[in-house]
Formats: structure tokens, C-alpha cells, sequence
């Protein structure tokens, strides 16, 4: 029932904010390597998470859509850019059941294409000046500012691991890489802008913090889990991407604490070569390494005690507020973050 | 895949009643220990990252006095024109604006009621308070150094029992110095009203610490909300 609810929430928002990214993107040239292209991403339907966050919270406190739609649109434009360039930087082959946008163009128009996603970001909101007036327009951007600071910061610690093949990281290592490459741009901003909207500014939006901190957590923690687990259809991306990409996840760390000292030089020796050599007999191994040390299961430990975490800080910060669609809503994407199977 | 399997059927069973998984974990209390381990493990993350946006915007701050001292030096004036240009300036300015205001925003400490707020939950909803101390000096690996902190609470009105505890110290890239490096010289303390005590943090630096800005959370288990932010430079 809950996931009724919250896919067709998703899907209604989702499809306001599409239209808002379309309106915004200039029917002009260059279209075949630039505009055509931005609109590439979007249209392939993503969860649509971080609009809905975004306008439900905004709704839940009093605001409106059409008050937050602009700051959604801006969320959403602003992920689609990251996709594409993490893409690039991940060496990824789909995205979304397709090709990623650098496999079927190139990385150079690839990279120009998110930098152009990041400029028109920035259109809707200052767009939300005739809407929201100048203080709550220049307190969203701040709220931006700090979001695509933190990201890129979160994804500079994530990058510098694989690049110095760093075998050592604790789980709170990791829960500070995730905190700032996920969590502050898919959770707690979204929340945060749209608790500012809706209250008129009236609400602390730290109170924020750590709902959006645990959610965010459970969720690349179950992304992480699909990436090993998942139908490749229904997840959209290659299974098993993650290990030949290198990637620190919660499992992999978890597997590098728990291994012994030769398996751990078969991980190291594997991670130490570039993307495109790695092969996947080794891949096989780790990935059977990985069930038999039980780390999927610790993983969906975890993710699960940080939806618990999120549940409580929603109840505490939302039980004064009528009780709304939208309301229910937030609480079911918090249950949705550790049962999707996509 | 037997794990893809077991997957699904787990999936399966939780989505006719999706709150069940999730509370069977907490009926054993070892579960429940684990589970309060990792959330504080996760929570004391938040805060130390938090606490670095506010070092990092003071940082910056100092930065934008230090360029308006060099402006009234003709010399230094000369010195910077040489190393920078007028962008680099503007782009100090800027970042200046934008991280005060962040700054604000994430260090407020004074609470936005809410007219129809709970009692209940306007504790929930007090901001975070943030104290920085800074050690004066630089340290170099393989030092030991003591800092001395004064702890008052002029809101108590009979005496308190106080259990302090110190996160590791984080450091540049992966770069930790432990907690068991460090020393809280008494752990608990009986503060009474009016009363001031102090208590000495005795940090031995390892040898093998890397250059760079350490930082650590200290707590104190009665007052959750107060986190007292702990620097030092290793040179």
C-alpha cells in the first residue's frame, strides 16, 4: 500500500518537474551535441527523489508546488549533470537500461553536457525571486551553494581511494564519503529547501540534518547492495559494476576488514590495475568472498539501522504537522529505502 | 544466484507489511546495542563534518581580514599584486559572502520556535551548540600536549554528574589520531552550581601523524546538544 502511494506521488511530481527541466532548456543551437543531449538523462526517468522530498516537505509545512517547483527543477537538473559526469569519471557502461551519454557520444561532449545542466541550474532559481522574494531566494541558493560543495568533495575523497588504492577505510570513513557525496544533494538539501519554502522561512532547517543524514545512508547503502544483487534490468545498471569499478562501498570495506592477509593482496592486486584490465574471473572471486564473509548481510544490517534512525527523527520532527498525503509519503520513502529491489 | 534469490523472497515478504522487517531486528538487545553503535558512530560523523563547515568558513574569514591588512602595507600590497590578481580577490569576497551565510545558517544557535511546536519536540528541534578550541601552537609528530578546559553551566541548579568522551581526531585524507591517544584527566566530573572545574586533555601525537589540521568531537554525555569541537596543526 505504502508503495502505491509513493510511486504515484513520485510519478506525479516527476512528471512536473520533467516539464519544468524542458521549459528551462533553450530551444536553440547547438542542439545535436549540446540541447538535444540535455535533455537525454532527464527523459530517462529517474526515481525522481529528490523533487518529491523536495515539493512533499514543502507541502507538508504549508507551501505549495508551484512555490517549490522551481528549486525542484534545479535539484533535479543538477543530478542529471552529476550522472553524467560521474559517469565519465566511473568509466560506466548504462544508465537507466541505455548506453551512458559518453559511450554513445564521446567524453568530451559528455563532460560539456553536465557543465551546461550545471548552468541552467541556476536559471530556476533566481527564477524564484518573483516568486519567493529575495531572502527566501537567496537563502535556497546557499542551500545549493553548500549542496554541489559538499558533493564534490564526497566525490574527490571516493576518487582519491581508488586512484591511491587505499585498502584500509573504516565504516565511518565511509559514512563520511557518503554523507557528502550523497546525502547533503539527494536527501537533506531537498528537505531542507523545501521545509524553507513551505514554512516561509521559519523553520530551522537543521532540525533537517539528521533525517536526511540516515535516509540518504540507507539508501546508497541499498543501491550499493542492488548493484551486487539486483535483476540488471530492473536495476538498469551492469551487476557487479561496482567491484570492477573499485568502488568503496560499505560491502567492500566490510569484506576488506573481515578477509585474510592473501585475500586481501588478491583484492589489492585487482583494484591496483586500470578499469578496462580488470578482469572478471577476479571479479567472480571477490564477489564470492563477499557472501561467504556475510558482508551483503552486514551491509542490510546497516541500512536498516539507519532507516530505523531516519523513522524516529521523521516521527519527532513530523508528528506536529497535520497529517497529509505528502506526509505519508516522506514516511514511505524512508521504508522504500531499504525494500526497493530497483 | 542463491543470494539473488533469498534477495527477492526477503523483498517479497516485507512488501505485505513493510514496518515488520524492520522492527524484528530490534527484539534482541544485542541487535539494538549494534544498532546504537553504528547510528552513533554515523552521528558523531555528521557533527565532526558540520563542525569542519564552520572551521573551514573562519578559515576564510581570517583570510579576507589578513588580505585587508596587506591592502594598507604599499609593501605587501605589492607583494600580493605580484602573486595574485584582482579575480582572486573577488573570488575571496564572494566565497566570504556565501560561506558567512552558511555559517549562519548552520551554526544558529538560537531556536526557531514554530507557534504550534510540542514541547517534545522543540527540544528535538534545538540547533546543535558548537564551541571550537584550538590549541595554540603547532605540534609535531610524536609530541605530547596537554590543553586545559574550564567547564561551567550557569543553568544548573543542583550539582551534575558529567561523563566526557572524545571522538578519534580526524585528520587530512584517512589520516586519524586515535581516541586511546587521548586522555581526559577526570572523565567524570561533579559540577556544582556557580562552580567552575577543569579538566586537562593529554594528547600524544604518533610518530607517524601526517602534517595537517586535526579535529575531534568532545562530548559530554549529559548534554547532547553541546559539542565542544577540538583542533590542533600537526606541522
Amino acid at each position: 500500500m505504502y508503495e502505491v502511494l509513493m510511486k504515484s506521488m513520485l510519478v506525479e511530481y516527476g512528471a512536473l518537474t520533467l516539464q519544468g527541466i524542458q521549459h528551462y532548456i533553450p530551444d536553440k543551437e547547438p542542439r545535436k551535441y549540446l540541447y538535444d543531449l540535455v535533455h537525454d538523462y532527464p527523459n530517462r526517468g529517474g526515481k525522481g527523489f529528490r523533487p518529491g522530498l523536495c515539493i512533499a516537505t514543502s507541502k507538508a509545512y504549508g507551501g505549495s508546488t508551484a512555490l517549490t517547483l522551481n528549486s525542484a527543477v534545479t535539484l533535479e537538473l543538477l543530478h542529471n549533470a552529476f550522472l553524467i559526469h560521474d559517469d565519465v569519471e566511473d568509466e560506466s557502461f548504462f544508465r537507466r537500461n541505455k548506453p551512458t551519454m559518453h559511450e554513445y557520444s564521446n567524453k568530451s561532449i559528455a563532460v560539456n553536457v553536465g557543465d551546461a545542466m550545471n548552468a541552467l541550474g541556476l536559471y530556476p532559481l533566481l527564477k524564484n525571486r518573483e516568486l519567493l522574494g529575495p531572502k527566501l531566494t537567496l537563502d535556497i541558493l546557499v542551500e545549493v551553494q553548500h549542496m554541489v560543495t559538499e558533493s564534490v568533495e564526497g566525490q574527490a575523497m571516493e576518487l582519491g581511494w581508488r586512484k591511491d588504492n587505499i585498502c584500509t577505510l573504516m565504516d565511518e570513513d565511509y559514512f563520511r564519503m557518503i554523507l557528502k557525496k550523497t546525502c547533503w544533494y539527494t536527501c537533506i538539501h531537498p528537505i531542507r529547501i523545501g521545509a524553507i519554502i513551505g514554512s516561509h522561512g521559519s523553520v530551522n532547517p537543521d532540525i533537517f540534518n539528521r533525517l536526511g543524514y540516515f535516509m540518504g545512508v540507507a539508501f546508497q547503502i541499498q543501491d550499493d547492495i542492488l548493484n551486487l544483487v539486483a535483476e540488471e534490468k530492473k536495476y538498469g545498471k551492469e551487476i557487479g559494476g561496482d567491484i570492477i569499478e573499485g568502488k568503496r562501498t560499505l560491502i567492500l570495506i566490510n569484506l576488506m576488514q573481515k578477509c585474510n592477509e592473501k585475500e586481501l593482496s588478491i583484492i589489492h592486486k585487482f583494484l591496483s590495475v586500470p578499469i578496462k584490465k580488470r578482469d572478471n574471473k577476479t571479479a567472480a572471486r571477490i564477489l564470492s568472498l563477499i557472501q561467504d564473509y556475510g558482508c551483503i548481510e552486514y551491509a542490510k544490517n546497516t541500512a536498516k539501522y539507519m532507516a530505523g534512525g531516519a523513522l524516529k527523527e521523521f516521527y519527532t520532527i513530523f508528528s506536529k504537522l497535520p497529517d497529509s498525503k505528502d506526509k505519508s509519503f516522506i514516511e514511505s520513502i524512508i521504508l522504500y529505502m531499504i525494500n526497493r529491489d530497483y | 544466484m542463491p543470494e539473488n534469490k533469498q534477495n527477492q523472497d526477503k523483498n517479497t515478504k516485507r512488501k505485505s507489511n513493510p514496518g515488520k522487517g524492520l522492527f524484528e531486528m530490534f527484539d534482541s538487545n544485542s541487535l539494538l546495542n549494534n544498532a546504537q553503535k553504528v547510528i552513533s558512530t554515523a552521528v558523531n560523523v555528521l557533527e565532526e563534518e558540520i563542525a569542519a563547515g564552520i572551521l573551514a568558513a573562519k578559515n576564510i574569514e581570517k583570510k579576507i581580514i589578513d588580505v585587508d591588512g596587506i591592502r594598507n602595507d604599499p609593501e605587501n600590497l605589492m607583494n600580493r599584486i605580484r602573486r595574485d590578481t584582482h579575480e582572486a580577490l573577488d573570488i575571496f569576497l564572494d566565497a566570504f559572502a556565501s560561506l558567512s551565510k552558511q555559517l549562519g545558517i548552520l551554526t544558529d544557535t538560537v531556536a526557531k520556535k514554530s507557534e504550534n511546536a510540542h514541547p517534545e519536540s522543540q527540544a528535538q528541534n534545538k540547533p546543535v551548540n558548537s564551541h571550537v578550541i584550538e590549541h595554540d601552537e603547532t605540534v609535531k609528530a610524536g609530541q605530547k600536549i596537554t590543553m586545559h578546559i574550564s567547564l561551567q553551566d550557569d543553568a544548573i541548579t543542583k550539582p551534575v554528574k558529567l561523563d566526557l568522551q572524545i571522538t578519534n581526531f580526524t585528520g587530512p585524507g584517512t589520516q586519524k589520531i586515535l581516541s586511546r591517544f587521548v586522555q581526559i584527566i577526570p572523565e567524570s566530573v561533579l559540577l556544582k552550581p556557580g562552580e567552575v572545574k577543569e579538566i586537562a586533555i593529554k594528547i600524544t601525537v604518533p610518530a607517524n601523524c601526517k602534517p595537517g589540521h586535526y579535529y575531534s568531537l568532545l562530548l559530554v554525555s549529559q548534554m547532547p546538544l553541546i559539542k565542544n569541537i577540538i583542533t590542533l596543526q600537526v606541522i
